[in-house]
């Protein structure tokens, strides 16, 4: 334990991490604050009275938010003992939150930009559970926030009765010989992570921003007929807003590369033991290590642009469903050999054959879209329609399987690219069986095996293997005695 | 689900609960829709007469067929069963659907009861795990003492659960593998 004399003592925070409170509350006050911006402007519009006031409230609504931050600041203070970790928050509403070691299943070591001339840190602790509380420490030397992320991974081997070395001595994973299991990225690699990133999702969501709310698509809509009324055909005119959407698109691929590149530079993944870390990144640097006894899950996936690159990337799931706020711990970019190197580290097994489901899953969303497009346009267009939809999917149904043995179950979907999923099949949480009328004349239902992490579905699946599966699964959750956690 | 494993029935009770929701469900919508009928002008300006009418009884003969035949129905096939170890719930004919819970997953069970399950003097176990953010199973039309009991019969097997410390997930322990993109 390299806890030293300041263990059980009630700590404060060092000034510096005032920078970390304000860009915290700053980001809540934009998150929390954009909703009032139209009350706000009708109070301006119309109210006039209240405009010769508008830079006095402002300058009192500074100084409340700054005395509030340095409150915020001032009342914070963290305990930490080898079995938990305390903090005290809150300025009007005062908390006490207790996290202990062992339920802590993520450790990260970030250097943030503004931390950076300072050379201190951020110790980021997060909790395994439904609520998946987090404690995050600023300003701590590099020392002291090693020494942190090491007692927490004391007590989680302590825990698992796994005697590994303590190799972080620093808050840098570091090409070392003695890991049992290491992959690096070269700068080559992690530029390719940004084009993974599907860049017609980012243009996707500009659009639907632009489209969101009726002032913006006005505006747009006005800019674009003023643009094409000043030629005088619209082939041109069509020819230069397909050239400024192609740009718009470059743009958001350029600024995605850089962004994952930020993020992602000098990518080094490692295994000591039982326990994997990570550290990325330019500007802020940040270290993540995770131990796998509170795996929940392996994802891997691969996009359009990842199957063109040949390329993958992977998730190492933790407790917490979709939509709670997590801290991922992700391997962001696999070539196939890699890919295998990793998912063989876990004791996936090599060379799966995935089970097929039955042919019955092809037909599923094709008869009522059909007969809307049909209904609103023209008969033959929903036809034409109706042999669309079963085309795409027979190509997802090409994609889909499963796999089951006693170690793990594993899912596989996707149209072009893929996304697989592993769960070690004894931390299965509950299993559901469901069976609708057409699907029990054929002898097929619907599995569902929820996980801590997410849920797997495995439709249309013939009857005698799910109910097998089913049988084995909670036979083999009841008789395990280990700790899925 | 075992054969030897025995099926719990629930209250008939939940029979007369299950008739009593699904008639104030539809008279809140026969409501709605007759309210907006009589207040609103513009429906009643721009629904003719038949349509209105026909609506109306096809909720009606909705609400019939409900509280008449598929509350009885419901109830005959919504059961329970429990095992030393795991807890499963069945239910549905037609769509049929069963879950199953194994007590070392159970994060906490609570019991629920509503104003209408009050009355029926009707009470809910409902049993959480890690999966999902909703309730992971939900027993439904059991007394109170009925709840109880069960409550206790599954605390009573976790608190005999001894675990070993031991995880699941292992990493793989063969010799060191490196892996590095070179190309």
């Amino acid at each position: 334990m390299l806890l030293t004399n300041e263990t059980g003592k009630w700590l404060r925070l060092p000034p510096v991490s005032l920078m970390f409170f304000f860009i915290k509350s700053i980001e809540q006050l934009v998150k929390q604050g954009y909703q009032m911006v139209p009350s706000l402007v009708m109070v301006w519009v119309f109210v006039e009275r209240i405009r010769s006031w508008v830079p006095l409230i402002a300058a009192v609504a500074v100084l409340v938010f700054v005395l509030a931050v340095v409150l915020r600041y001032l009342r914070f203070s963290y305990q930490i003992t080898p079995a938990r970790v305390r903090v005290k928050q809150g300025v009007l509403k005062r908390s006490e939150l207790s996290l202990d070691m062992e339920r802590i299943q993520q450790a990260d070591i970030q250097l943030p930009w503004y931390l950076r001339p300072f050379n201190l840190r951020v110790v980021r602790l997060e909790s395994a559970g439904s609520k998946g509380q987090e404690v995050v420490l600023v300003g701590l030397t590099e020392q002291r926030a090693v020494e942190i992320q090491e007692a927490v991974q004391a007590v989680s081997m302590q825990s698992s009765r796994l005697n590994d070395p303590p190799e972080l001595a620093t808050d840098t994973v570091t090409p070392s010989s003695a890991a049992d299991f290491e992959l690096s990225l070269p700068l080559k690699e992690v530029m390719k992570i940004g084009l993974m990133l599907n860049p017609l999702l980012i243009v996707g969501l500009i659009v639907s921003f632009i489209f969101s709310n009726s002032m913006t698509r006005n505006m747009m809509e006005e800019r674009i007929e003023h643009f094409s009324g000043q030629f005088e055909g619209t082939l041109v005119a069509v020819i230069l807003l397909a050239g400024v959407v192609l740009g718009v698109l470059l743009l958001a691929v350029i600024a995605s590369t850089l962004f994952t590149a930020n993020t992602y530079y000098n990518y080094h993944l490692q295994r000591f033991g039982q326990r994997y870390s990570y550290s990325a990144g330019l500007l802020s640097k940040l270290t993540r290590s995770f131990t796998i006894r509170k795996l929940q899950g392996i994802v891997i996936r691969q996009g359009i642009i990842g199957r063109l690159l040949k390329r993958f990337s992977g998730e190492l799931a933790q407790a917490g469903g979709v939509g709670v706020k997590k801290e991922r711990f992700i391997v962001p970019l696999l070539s196939t050999e890699q890919k295998q190197h990793l998912l063989a580290d876990l004791k996936i097994p090599k060379g799966t054959t995935w089970s097929k489901v039955h042919p019955w899953a092809m037909t599923r969303w094709i008869l009522l879209p059909s007969i809307a497009i049909g209904a609103f346009t023209t008969l033959w267009l929903g036809f034409v329609a109706a042999a669309a939809l079963l085309a795409l999917n027979y190509l997802g149904w090409r994609k889909r399987g499963w796999y089951f043995d006693s170690h793990w179950l594993g899912t596989r979907r996707g149209l072009i690219g893929s996304v697989e999923r592993w769960l070690p099949a004894p931390k299965m949480q509950n299993i559901r069986w469901r069976q609708g009328p057409i699907q029990k004349r054929l002898g097929i239902g619907n599995l569902r095996i929820a996980s801590a992490s997410v849920s797997y579905h495995l439709r249309d699946i013939r009857e005698q293997d799910a109910l097998a599966m089913q049988a084995e699964l909670i036979e083999l959750t009841r008789t395990c005695k280990l700790h899925w956690m | 689900m075992s054969s030897k494993i025995k099926l719990e029935g629930v209250n008939p009770a939940y029979r007369t609960f299950l008739a009593l929701h699904v008639s104030i469900t539809f008279l809140l919508i026969i409501g709605v829709a007759g309210g907006l009928y009589i207040w609103v002008p513009f429906f009643a300006e721009e629904t003719p007469r038949l349509i209105l009418q026909s609506i109306i009884a096809s909720l009606a003969v909705l609400w019939f067929v409900f509280a008449v035949f598929w509350a009885p129905r419901r109830y005959r096939v919504t059961h329970y069963y429990v095992s030393n170890d795991y807890i499963g719930f069945v239910v549905g004919a037609v769509w049929h659907t069963e879950v199953v819970v194994t007590f070392n997953r159970l994060q906490h069970l609570e019991i629920a009861q509503g104003p209408l399950e009050r009355i029926l003097k009707l009470s809910r176990l409902v049993l959480y795990t890690a999966g999902g953010s909703t309730a992971d199973l939900v027993i439904p039309g059991l007394t109170m003492v009925q709840a109880e009991q069960l409550r206790d019969q599954v605390l009573h097997e976790l608190r005999q659960e001894e675990l070993s410390d031991e995880p699941i997930s292992a990493a793989s322990n063969q010799a060191k593998s490196e892996t590095n993109v070179t190309n």
